[in-house]
């Protein structure tokens, strides 16, 4: 069966990938499917219930926390995917050269990466976003500065598991230069893990960014992200308990969606374990 | 072995050397300055008392001057002293880790038992509908965010049935009772995510042992299957699970630093986020150098571990 049949036949993947599409529509479409202007303030109308012209109630600001959600799916989705992009074109490269290599370059590359690692992943993005500031920007490279390691050590693994095979020898044999052996012969082979690590990695970038924005250190106000509308929804658990459940749902959803996505994409490229 | 422990101790001392230089310069380059926080508006208008503070507070060196001064002063156990209290640093941050060891101790106690008892049965009813609920629990486990799950659990079982409190941390010694009823929310929601990763591990690791001819060996003696699982697959199983559980504690240090601000249970999470609130750089490197030691450690004693289930690992060191 081709790779094509026997993704048509795996539910959870099918289901992952509907989610995410759904989730890019949404951002994509954003300005037409919101009914209100997520940060126009409603003064007279906060904390309203779920209604007809608030379809999930509104924050304490009055505004309209339908629209809100579904801006920030365009905050969510582009610091996942920029992050990941990040880390890849750091990591990758950096696990090729560690991995091909060897000896001493290999030993420094993975000793800092080992620093980073050794560093829980939120409090060196608190750190890096309360240093630097919380622009978009700034988000991106710290969330994909903290998975630099995931990618360089399974490249790098991958790398060791593939240069002595046969047919990287041979092409040595034939006179291949050692920069056509990484990017031509190597990295082509290990591409199938390379992705599902991606996708996996994003669900991670999607939790991290919500939790640094619950923590106030995400996008700002009047900007709007789940986690942040998470934060603000705790103040008000009381007077407005439905404000709780529309984010986080939102973010349940993503980090799911990927998740298949990542565990479908290893069934079916035939990857092997799961490694963080 | 002794080999192996020592050789493995000198390779932390780069990796916590490394982490807290990251962390030197990271909080050197933040804007806002903590002299002028001390004084005031009023006080930083007095360029001598600016000098003179800046002076004791060391930070008239240059940076490698100060990271060098502040090593030297942190191998002797001295961390220096917070810019906001004026205590010193690891008076500090003591009581606030026994709260959050606490806290991560209950977290654990929580997911081991569930995985333990969840993976196993997934694995041994492979299959069936035990092991459905089991891999369901996984998939939901895994992505729902912890503070998420903390704030729905705080409306349900403080807000609208009262049973729990809100919010905040009792000493254990000052009162169990309320110490307990405030760790049990916030322990359910990092366990949770915990157990949901460690389910997954240990299923597959049992999935794959059960699988192994001594497994087969064993049945075919005619052992009881829980003698099977318990005396011969098990200890095989528990290999992985180690090595994940030494990478997974970063993670669950991580979870605790947002699970402490949505509970007020006031640990090392919530004291490293005052501390970058005050912009109080000798209290966040002192709880950044902890923290690095700590996750280095439990990750080097989950190797050694590891070494030490599988005899076939020892003399590779």
């Amino acid at each position: 069966m081709g790779l094509r049949e026997r993704a048509r036949g795996h539910e959870t993947f099918l289901a992952g990938l509907t989610l995410i599409a759904l989730l890019m529509i949404v951002s994509i479409l954003a300005p037409v499917l919101a009914p209100h202007d997520p940060t126009v303030i409603h003064a007279a109308d906060g904390l309203k219930p779920p209604s007809a012209t608030y379809p999930l109630g509104t924050d304490n600001l009055g505004r309209d926390i339908l629209s809100r959600i579904i801006y920030a799916a365009r905050t969510s989705l582009l610091v996942a995917l920029g992050s990941v992009l990040v880390a890849g074109m750091v990591g990758i490269p950096l696990g090729l050269i560690a991995g091909y290599a060897g000896s001493a370059t290999d030993s420094v590359i993975m000793r800092v990466l080992d620093a980073i690692l050794a560093f829980p992943v939120i409090l060196l993005a608190i750190l890096v976003v309360a240093t630097l500031g919380t622009q978009t920007i700034n988000l991106i490279l710290t969330i994909g500065f903290v998975f630099i390691p995931y990618f360089t050590r399974l490249v790098r693994g991958n790398v060791l598991a593939l240069k002595e095979r046969e047919f990287v020898t041979a092409s040595r044999a034939s006179g291949a230069a050692d920069g056509y052996l990484v990017t031509r012969v190597i990295l082509p082979n290990i591409l199938s893990p390379i992705v599902v690590q991606a996708s996996l990695t994003m669900s991670l970038a999607v939790l991290i960014e919500a939790a640094l924005s619950f923590l106030g250190l995400g996008v700002q106000e009047p900007t709007p992200a789940w986690g942040s509308m998470l934060q603000n929804s705790q103040l008000y658990l009381r007077q407005a308990p439905w404000f709780v459940f529309s984010p986080g749902l939102c973010i349940f959803l993503s980090v799911l969606a990927f998740n298949l996505i990542g565990d479908g994409l290893r069934d079916l490229l035939d990857v092997g374990s799961r490694r963080r | 072995m002794a080999t192996v422990i020592i050789r493995r101790l000198l390779q932390l001392v780069p990796v916590v050397l490394l982490a807290t230089t990251l962390v030197f310069v990271l909080v050197r380059l933040a804007p806002g300055d903590p002299v002028q926080q001390q004084l005031g508006a009023r006080g930083s208008r007095d360029p001598a008392r600016v000098a003179a503070l800046r002076q004791k507070m060391g930070l008239d060196k240059s940076i490698p001057v100060q990271y060098a001064i502040w090593l030297r002063n942190a191998v002797t156990g001295d961390l220096g002293i917070s810019v906001k209290s004026n205590d010193q640093v690891l008076d500090l941050i003591k009581p606030k880790l026994v709260a959050t060891l606490e806290l991560i101790v209950a977290a654990l106690a929580i997911a081991i038992t569930i995985a333990l008892v969840l993976g196993t049965a997934a694995a041994v009813r492979s299959g069936t509908w035990v092991d459905q609920v089991a891999r369901a629990f996984v998939v939901t486990g895994l992505a729902i965010p912890s503070y998420w799950l903390g704030l729905i659990f705080l409306l349900l079982f403080a807000v609208s049935f009262k049973w729990l409190p809100v919010s905040g941390y009792v000493p254990f010694r000052e009162d169990p009772v309320q110490n307990l009823k405030h760790l049990i929310l916030p322990a359910l929601c990092l366990g949770l995510f915990e157990a949901a990763f460690f389910t997954r591990f240990l299923r597959a690791g049992l999935l794959e042992v059960l699988d192994q001819d001594y497994v087969r060996t064993a049945q075919a003696k005619g052992l009881a299957e829980q003698t099977v699982v318990a005396r011969h697959a098990m200890k095989n199983a528990l290999i992985p699970m180690v090595t994940v559980f030494g990478l997974e504690l970063g993670t669950l240090v991580g979870g605790v630093v947002v699970i402490e601000q949505v509970f007020g249970w006031s640990g090392v999470g919530w004291l490293a986020l005052t501390a970058v609130k005050n912009r109080d750089y000798p209290l966040l490197q002192g709880i950044v150098l902890l923290v690095a030691i700590g996750v280095s450690l439990a990750n080097l004693l989950a190797d050694l571990s590891y070494t030490f289930l599988d005899p076939r690992l020892r003399s590779l060191g």
